[in-house]
């Protein structure tokens, strides 16, 4: 029995070695092009419009040495790019360790629907890549070489991760959040605006889609409020200024809070934002440091401050963007039921929104130079 | 001696029962509740779970009354031979369609995510081969085999709750919103789900302590309920309702939420635990399946693994597609519930039945003595 079971073992082995033998091997890394960022244009054309679909690819040219090419690839529809790419290179296509996706501003306001399909079905992407939209073309920013960085979408790899320190912006802006956003009911899709200014890339706002469209642009001033107005636990910096010698700053992180109303028939929101942080500089009030109610009176002045800005922005949205960037139908459509024909931005545009916000300052640093004591 | 080292413990059936219901299928049932109850397809889930509940109610009448047979020869004794027989033929036809769909599906679902180098058929030579070796070996073999994923189990359903991070409680919410109807009508599409209870009818003679059966057996669909309304509400809670509707595999995709830095993407490992999964899930059906041939045909088990094993490696290569193997599961599969449910009703009356005529004609006897 037990020579039989040998015999058998043995040959099973070598029965299964032949069949799963199929596939071609191991690959060194220096016969594949290991796809680090991707970049999609749209270029005009009748009677169809043509993709860019390039991707910025590392080389190993000597060892320890890495550096990068870009491979562009154009043709009628997506797909179509990669037939087009394979003509070109020299080695085997890998997609899944890429880290940023740049898209051109003509393809997001074309409409992303066929990136988002496109890279929804691929099983090989990594779902914790960037989306950033860029100004002008797309390719422009993938060539684009920035100081020491091995390709630019390391670099803007970097800038997305290291952003959300200030500016209260969020992690947000992966794949996957765009998969759970485009086409889900009451939200919708914010990512970050980059653009080259004086051979830099520079973030300089945040651009809203409505479902998979580009809608409206939004600058880094404004949209520094709506990051807070929309993000739950986000760090960034509130100032209070008079003039440029006179000014308080508080570096903190909020907590929003949303509640839905239905008063006949129409949608009353409220936002309930909590900003807690550390007084970063303060060259404003003297007795600081001794005096709580100079700091209360501080951060009623600020709240005050913040709120008008955030009605500005709330102004802007409802009869400029009309969009809802704040994700509001999302919480009414959990309070009141999900309906999907519901056009949850109409209904924002046009509904009642309020802003509460509370600053509490409950850190002073080190202390304050400017302190004089009556 | 021997017979004592065939018998399983009461522990053992509960893994087992367990294994028999949750394989690699349960990624997949987010995706057919929530079309049809939305947001609130965790509810369904959860009033699903009477079908196993039942099952192991009415079986608990049939294995307090006859400890000692099984459903298959309690339905030849009350229907004569040859209907008792047409009976478990149709019986061991649900099992095997229970395993040709699961045999195809983690196929496609492997193929989808991990391996796509590797054609159909060759997984499914694979699979076949390794549930007919496991259900060979015994009883015995497969409550080890499934207690080890048990365990492996709980570690996927673990993970899956650190999504609770990046998911919001909004994507549930409004609770009941979809209506009671619609939930309803939810919970029939997990019948296939909570499919395979009925392996308890088949395994209960051969267990110790007669006392605990119900007790592991109760047990074990509580605990699938738990796992699949936690699966299901995990996979809205994370991706909401309307994205679980684009996808073929729903919670394979909270497992992207998290990364580990070593291991890139928590997706591959899971996988492998998925493979085992689908393993057991596989070798308990067939093991299920060829005992009840042997009881009809009388042949000797092993061989009847072997005579049984093209059924499961040829009809699996018909179902490549997963379009196709939904739409015929879909089909067939609220045919198969309602035949499982009427047969182990009737038998349990039966056995309720017969038993005081039997008391009668025992008296009778007596009386005439």
């Amino acid at each position: 029995m037990k020579r039989y079971s040998i015999l058998i073992l043995s040959i099973s082995c070598i029965f299964i070695y032949l069949i799963f033998n199929s596939s071609g091997g191991n690959l060194p890394i220096e016969k594949i092009d290991i796809c680090s960022g991707l970049s999609f244009d749209l270029i005009a054309s009748t009677p169809v419009n043509e993709y860019n679909v390039s991707a910025s690819v590392y080389t190993f040219p000597k060892k320890d040495e890495v550096s990068s090419v870009i491979l562009e690839a154009i043709g009628k529809n997506i797909p179509e790019t990669r037939s087009t790419r394979s003509t070109i290179s020299s080695k085997e296509f890998l997609l899944g360790l890429q880290k940023v996706l740049i898209i051109g501003e003509a393809v997001a306001t074309y409409g992303i629907n066929p990136i988002v399909d496109i890279m929804f079905s691929n099983q090989q992407t990594n779902d914790s890549t960037w989306v950033v939209v860029c100004k002008d073309k797309a390719i422009d920013m993938l060539k684009f070489k920035v100081g020491d960085a091995t390709s630019s979408s390391d670099h803007i790899d970097g800038l997305i991760e290291s952003s959300i320190e200030q500016n209260f912006m969020s992690t947000e802006y992966k794949v996957m959040d765009m998969y759970v956003r485009v086409g889900s009911e009451g939200r919708s899709l914010v990512v970050p605006y980059l653009e080259i200014l004086d051979n830099k890339i520079i973030l300089t706002g945040m651009v809203a889609f409505k479902k998979d469209k580009m809608v409206a642009k939004i600058p880094m001033e404004e949209a520094r409020y709506m990051n807070l107005l929309r993000e739950n636990k986000v760090k960034g910096i509130l100032t209070l200024q008079k003039d440029s010698l006179h000014l308080i700053s508080t570096y903190g992180v909020s907590n929003r809070k949303v509640h839905c109303e239905k008063i006949n028939g129409k949608y009353k929101f409220t936002i309930d934002i909590d900003f807690n942080g550390t007084v970063v500089t303060n060259t404003m009030y003297k007795d600081f440091m001794i005096n709580p109610y100079t700091v209360e009176k501080y951060c009623h002045e600020l709240e005050e401050q913040t709120k008008e800005r955030f009605n500005e922005f709330i102004n802007n949205m409802q009869n400029k963007y009309k969009v809802d960037c704040l994700e509001l139908g999302r919480d009414a459509a959990a309070t009141f039921g999900r309906n999907p024909e519901t056009d949850w931005d109409n209904i924002v545009c046009n509904s009642d929104i309020k802003v509460n916000v509370v600053v509490k300052v409950n850190n002073l640093g080190r202390g304050q130079f400017l302190f004089e004591k009556k | 001696m021997t017979k004592k080292y065939r018998k399983i413990t009461s522990v053992q059936l509960f893994f087992i029962l367990v294994g028999a219901i949750i394989g690699m299928g349960v990624t997949s049932l987010p995706a057919d509740v929530v079309s049809i109850s939305k947001q609130d397809g965790w509810i369904s889930v959860l009033i699903g779970g009477i079908y196993p509940l039942y099952i192991v109610l009415v079986g608990g009448i049939i294995i307090k009354r006859r400890p000692d047979s099984n459903i298959m020869d309690l339905s030849k004794a009350y229907f004569g031979k040859i209907i008792g027989n047409i009976f478990n033929i149709f019986f061991m036809l649900t099992f095997l369609f229970y395993i040709v769909l699961v045999i195809s599906g983690s196929s496609n679902q492997l193929r989808a995510y991990s391996v796509y180098f590797i054609p159909h058929f060759k997984l499914v030579m694979i699979f076949a081969a390794v549930s007919c070796y496991a259900s060979i070996k015994g009883l015995k073999v497969l409550s080890r085999l499934t207690t080890i994923t048990f365990f492996l189990l709980c570690v996927i359903i673990l993970t899956s709750s650190v999504s609770f991070k990046s998911g919001s409680i909004l994507n549930v919410k409004p609770f009941f919103g979809a209506g009671i109807p619609k939930i309803l009508e939810g919970s029939l599409k997990t019948n296939f789900a909570y499919a395979a209870m009925e392996l308890l009818l088949i395994i209960y003679p051969y267990v110790q302590d007669k006392k605990n059966i119900l007790k592991a057996s109760l047990f074990s669909a509580l605990v699938v309920i738990f796992f699949h309304t936690w699966i299901v509400y995990v996979s809205i809670y994370f991706s909401g309702p309307d994205l679980i509707l684009k996808q073929l595999w729903p919670f394979s995709f909270v497992a992207e939420s998290f990364k580990i830095p070593v291991i890139n993407n928590f997706r591959f490992m899971e996988m492998v635990i998925w493979i085992a999964m689908a393993y057991k899930t596989m070798s308990i059906e067939f093991y299920a399946a060829t005992k009840i041939f042997n009881n009809i045909t009388k042949i000797k088990r092993k061989t009847s693994c072997f005579l049984l094993l093209p059924i499961i490696y040829i009809f699996p290569l018909f179902l490549e597609n997963e379009v196709i193997r939904r739409d015929f599961g879909g089909k067939v599969i609220p045919w198969i519930t309602i035949f499982n449910i009427t047969y182990i009703t009737i038998i349990a009356l039966l056995t309720l039945l017969i038993d005081k005529k039997r008391l009668r004609h025992i008296q009778k006897k007596g009386e005439n003595l």
